[in-house]
């Protein structure tokens, strides 16, 4: 009989549907058609027939429905056990309440709804929120509740990470039988996804309120979901996907970082034939796309907003915003009419891709809650973002400092002149009033590519150090390239890359040295290559919970897997390639950082982790070939299932084994309770300046979300040369009424004394603080000085402050008590150490002469020096803060931190101050240890003051306390200086035992430290130089302080154990 | 006639010589092929001759070339030099087992 064409279309869509492969598909297919052919004319195909004889006939040759049915099943099982695995490691290690760095800002601005620092991530505060919500009003929990939802953020990475994987699987392997090769596939998936949920800089966020799980979640579904529409060839994906990358921006702007390797996706699939050219051009139009979306979209698109509202309000006197909502209208109403053109027209992409935009902008709409929110002034509103001109400046980062990337100045340039641009704007009254310009500064020396190009304070003597320069040598294109390669890129990209996969050496923060924060494999011989001697390794490596040593099995197995992946399948490899690029070394391109950075970086590189995990999963298959080629005649399922075992063994366990430790963060609450002590330091309604990130945000957190001690005004100087946040500080927050403050909004608004040169008039005298504050403030241009752009500004006549001290207003406001009355001075004198005022120094001066003593005045103590505007004299600690107190100045040449306002200090230490938190936590982190070791430095200067005042008993009890709950355990030899303090009072509390055993302790730490340093070679040793000098001076100290007490035995001891080092140093 | 279990272990042989003597030929014309030769009293199923044809093909004793037939791609098989060589050991193989097994079957017994 012969086949009609519709017949044989029919027979074709049966067989093409279940075939394994092409030729599978042809080979069927003509034996169907041939064997119609030769049949009777009488007898009809019958659809039912053919499906059911390609099942049963050919079955090896197709997948099954009831096949390809359990095969998803599967995965769908084995996706959501990997999420629930990944889930509960989470959930065990979580923290339970705030964290330092960021976390506490952004718990605080999740919670209530506040502006959180640029470039703002509102789509993230929202389902924080919801997180939130789950405490169900027991503030307490608000932050355990949103660590939670980063957990399962990172979770569902996992999950999405194994659906990657098997997508990719599948698709490589989709030749043979779906059921022979599902094994294979679900190993590689299980294997990736779970050794990237133990690695070191993933799980760091997934237990802490940080914006990169749910950042990587993004990366990880917009990546699946291209592989679906490749799969499945419906564009609908593609409308989703930019959906969700406009709802990334919400997030991290991370997430865009997918895009170019999504245009190479959607090139292989399209085109015809695989050429260079090609590949090019399509990494290129993805580039092109990140910077529409990066700079079109994200800024340049609010930028025309914030034209268009100028011209509204400024032009035609309509209110505020009224030309950005006209904008936002006439936008979407060109949107619209574009897609019925397409539409009218039959444009297929264009259509597509006017959807696709229309979904990219809804998703960016999440901003909308930042400039909404900043309109309702709420307590943390960073940078302001009420008007588009703001929020513009908000989503440009404004804040940063941008650092040049094509050209630009080196480190040694000079400035030469200045480049002015647009104009700024800020909201007056009724119009935009011009705030000033966005200025650059013009170098006398520049190159491209630039790379050292930081004047920023110490950052010069790191390049020169860093690059082997002189004292006066200028820096070569080959010194900057040398930078690049070798401190960006492989200190600070290489290194976290390996932390991850070959192993970490401790948690130390790296910025050069041998023993600190270096990656390592733990292989000893391969190590000491670069690290110099490993087999006599100091404690502070060998007992730091951070040491994890993976033998680099995670590195080489996903080496393996980018080779299995490569041979089978170009295309996917590169794919995976261009994303771990562009989610790591493009990065380090764009970022161009600068030495000295405050905190290890590994965070911002985590996607291209994931996408290298995506390899280490597909090792498996290598290992299970090389397995079915080495061990004869094993049997190919019994290959994968010693390979599966072999490396769920040697990677995702040993990570999570290694890494348990230092990464389970359950019952650590160190940061809150921090947070509470500093604000027990304070008496009631006090101000207390503090400055950034880890000084500001837990208490930022304890106040807006727990509630505690809201009477205490945090004031943070970073913030204070912004007019809003002087606003906002003058008014009503929460218990705390508003700061005094006599300045009225236009004499600080934005663009309005900004710098306030010092300008020496002469004057022999100190001059009252409340005048200097009527000089800068004076609107007169006889008290101004003419600036070289020819405009006036205010200026410092004098450096030289002082303020009259009424003392009976000191001991009304509970300042002193009545019998410290003697110890205080009439007039409190003292000299401003910088060049200039600035609007935040105005604002203080302010501050302290509007208050007049009525509220109690703080300074934090771990601020910069410049901070304190030169009362040094005056401060005394009272815990965790400085009170300014006009004493008599002392002669007694100590330093701030030695001075005690000492039985305020004893009841606060003893009564207010609860340290319970270091001794439950299981690892302290570096910023906890750095907090234990200023609450030690504290406590021990409060004890010898209190011993020096004749008050015994309460030195014992503070020492006492101390003892009991803070921890004593060094981690450098920089700690141990802390160690001489509380050696030197047990001494002096007559605590002799216990004081030689502290001793006897802190001797063995140095020495194991010393002994390593002095088995380095010569030239190593140098660098150690430092730690030498301290080691050897805390020693000397502890032998002389024993001697001293007459602890010979002791003293002698450890002045051996000096010699026998000397001898080797 | 059920000769599915019986044509198991020969269908190797049976494939190998019918190419043998044919140079080249597709699925379907084998199946066909097979038929007519034994008058219909032997079909080989699908689900038999694929497999055993793939498998062939992996071990390197047939391969393939395709043409374009009445709009269809239709792969021919052909036997390598190796599966010469083979053909005429199975072929001798099957002989005599045919022979051992007639003279099981044949219920004459030879020492009476």
């Amino acid at each position: 009989m012969k086949l009609t064409v519709q017949q044989k279309r029919e027979i074709k869509e049966i067989v093409a549907a279940s075939a394994i492969n092409e030729n599978a598909f042809n080979e069927m297919y003509d034996h169907i058609l041939s064997d119609l052919e030769q049949r009777p004319e009488a007898v009809q195909p019958e659809r039912d027939k053919i499906q059911q004889m390609v099942f049963s006939e050919f079955s090896e040759m197709v997948n099954t429905d009831a096949e390809v049915k359990n095969y998803h099943r599967l995965n769908n099982i084995l996706g959501l056990i990997m999420f629930a695995a990944a889930l509960c490691i989470y959930w065990c290690t979580m923290e339970p309440t705030v964290s330092f760095w960021d976390c506490g800002e952004f718990i605080s601005a999740s919670w209530k709804m506040e502006v959180g620092h640029q470039p703002g991530a509102p789509l993230f505060l929202m389902l924080s929120k919801v997180f939130g919500l789950m405490s169900l009003g027991n503030a307490a929990r608000i932050a355990y509740w949103t660590n939670f939802g980063a957990s399962v953020s990172s979770a569902a990475a996992i999950m999405f990470l194994f659906w990657t994987i098997t997508l990719i699987g599948r698709k490589i392997m989709g030749g043979q039988k779906l059921k022979r090769v599902a094994p294979a596939i679900f190993a590689a998936g299980i294997i990736g996804s779970l050794s990237f949920a133990v690695s070191d800089t993933f799980w760091f966020s997934a237990v802490e309120s940080e914006v990169y799980a749910l950042s990587v979640l993004f990366t990880a579904v917009t990546f699946w979901l291209i592989l679906k529409w490749e799969r499945s060839g419906s564009d609908r994906y593609l409308v989703l996907i930019a959906y969700l990358t406009g709802l990334s921006i919400g997030v991290h702007l991370l997430s865009l970082l997918t895009i170019p390797s999504l245009s190479l996706v959607v090139y292989y699939s399209k085109t015809k034939k695989v050429s260079v050219g090609g590949i090019l051009k399509a990494f290129i139009s993805g580039c092109i796309l990140v910077a529409l979306v990066q700079f079109g979209i994200i800024q340049y698109l609010v930028l025309a907003a914030a034209k268009t509202d100028l011209l509204f309000v400024n032009t035609f006197g309509l209110p505020f915003c009224s030309g950005a909502v006209a904008f936002v209208l006439l936008a979407g109403i060109a949107i619209a009419w574009g897609i019925r053109y397409a539409v009218r027209i039959r444009h297929y992409y264009l259509h597509l891709g006017l959807i696709c935009l229309s979904f990219l902008l809804l998703g960016f709409s999440s901003y909308f809650m930042i400039i909404i929110r900043a309109n309702a002034k709420p307590a943390i509103n960073l940078s302001n973002p009420d008007t588009p001109f703001s929020l513009y400046s908000y989503l440009s980062r404004s804040n940063y400092l941008e650092a040049p990337l094509f050209y630009g100045n080196t480190f040694d340039a000079r400035v030469t002149g200045e480049n002015t641009g647009a104009n700024t704007y800020r909201r007056g009254e009724k119009k935009y009033e011009v705030s000033g310009q966005i200025s650059r500064p013009e170098y006398d020396r520049n190159m491209l590519f630039p790379r050292i190009y930081s004047q920023r304070q110490g950052h010069a003597d790191y390049y020169r150090n860093w690059l082997g320069l002189g004292e006066e040598e200028s820096p070569s294109f080959s010194d900057n390239i040398k930078f690049f390669t070798s401190w960006q890129m492989g200190f600070m990209y290489w290194r976290y890359f390996f932390w991850n996969f070959a192993g970490r050496q401790n948690d130390l923060q790296g910025f050069g040295s041998p023993v600190e924060g270096n990656w390592i494999t733990g292989i000893k011989p391969l190590d000491s290559v670069r690290l110099g001697n490993q087999w006599a390794l100091p404690p502070s490596v060998t007992a730091n919970a951070a040491y994890n040593r993976f033998f680099a099995f995670p590195l080489i197995l996903g080496l393996a897997g980018l080779f299995w992946l490569y041979r089978r399948d170009k295309n996917k490899a590169l794919t995976l390639l261009c994303l771990f690029f562009f989610t790591g070394l493009a990065i380090i391109l764009y970022l161009n950082q600068d030495p000295l950075q405050p905190r290890e970086r590994d965070y911002a590189y985590v996607g291209s982790f994931y996408v290298f995990a995506i390899f280490i999963g597909f090792g498996v298959l290598l290992v299970r070939d090389l397995l079915v080629k080495i061990v004869p005649r094993i049997p190919s399922q019994a290959g994968l299932f010693g390979a599966f075992l072999i490396c769920l063994a040697a990677v995702p366990f040993l990570m999570g084994s290694q890494g348990w430790n230092d990464h389970d963060r359950s019952g650590k609450y160190t940061a809150r309770d921090w947070a509470r002590n500093y604000l027990n330091s304070c008496a009631p309604n006090a101000i207390l300046f503090t400055n950034a990130d880890n000084d500001t945000y837990p208490l930022w957190y304890i106040q807006e979300v727990e509630k505690f001690r809201t009477d205490v005004r945090v004031v943070c100087i970073q913030f204070l040369s912004d007019d809003s946040y002087i606003d906002a500080l003058k008014k009503q927050l929460n218990k705390s009424a508003p700061l005094p403050i006599s300045m009225r909004h236009d004499q600080y608004a934005d663009g309005v004394r900004d710098y306030m040169p010092y300008v020496d008039y002469k004057i022999q005298d100190s001059v009252e603080l409340k005048d200097i504050l009527s000089v800068l403030t004076s609107p007169n241009q006889n008290d101004m000085v003419e600036m070289s752009d020819g405009s006036y500004a205010n200026f410092l006549p004098t450096r030289k402050f002082k303020m009259s001290v009424d003392k009976d207003q000191l001991i009304r406001t509970h300042t002193v008590s009545a019998n410290e009355k003697a110890s205080l001075t009439s007039s409190m004198e003292w000299n401003f150490d910088k060049q200039y005022a600035t609007k935040a120094d105005m604002a203080m001066f302010d501050i302290l002469v509007t208050n007049n003593w009525k509220r109690p005045v703080y300074f934090a103590t771990s601020v910069s020096s410049d901070t304190y505007l030169g009362l040094d004299d005056y401060l005394y600690l009272e815990g965790y803060a400085y009170r300014l107190i006009p004493f008599n100045k002392a002669a007694d040449g100590k330093d701030k931190s030695q001075r005690t306002h000492s039985d305020v200090m004893y009841s606060n230490v003893i009564n207010k101050f609860d340290y319970g938190s270091f001794k439950q936590t299981h690892c302290l982190d570096p910023e906890s240890r750095r907090i234990a070791l200023t609450s030690w430095d504290f406590n021990n200067n409060l004890v010898a003051n209190l011993i020096n005042e004749g008050k015994p008993v309460k030195a014992a009890r503070v020492m006492k306390k101390s003892l009991k709950d803070l921890p004593e355990k060094n981690y450098t030899i920089q700690d141990t200086l802390a160690r001489l303090a509380t050696i030197q009072n047990l001494y002096a509390l007559n605590q002799t035992s216990q004081a030689n055993n502290e001793a006897q302790e802190t001797c063995k730490f140095i020495t194991g430290e010393l002994n390593y340093i002095s088995i380095q070679p010569e030239e190593k040793r140098r660098s150690f130089i430092s730690d030498i000098r301290l080691g050897l001076y805390v020693m000397n100290t502890m032998s002389k302080l024993a001697a001293a007490y007459s602890q010979q035995a002791v003293s002698t001891g450890i002045k051996k154990e000096m010699d026998s080092l000397g001898l080797l140093m | 006639m059920s000769t599915n279990g019986m044509l198991k272990g020969s269908l190797q042989t049976i494939i190998l010589k019918l190419l043998h003597e044919n140079e080249k030929m597709y699925g379907y014309e084998i199946t066909r092929k097979v038929k007519e030769i034994t008058r219909g009293e032997i079909s080989l199923t699908e689900g038999a001759l694929y497999p055993s044809l793939h498998k062939m093909e992996a071990e390197g004793i047939l391969s393939t070339t395709t043409e374009m037939v009445d709009n269809r791609v239709r792969k021919y098989y052909f036997l390598t030099p190796q599966g010469h060589e083979q053909v005429e050991n199975k072929v001798s193989e099957a002989k005599s087992f045919i022979e051992s097994l007639e003279l099981l079957l044949n219920l004459k017994p030879r020492i009476s």
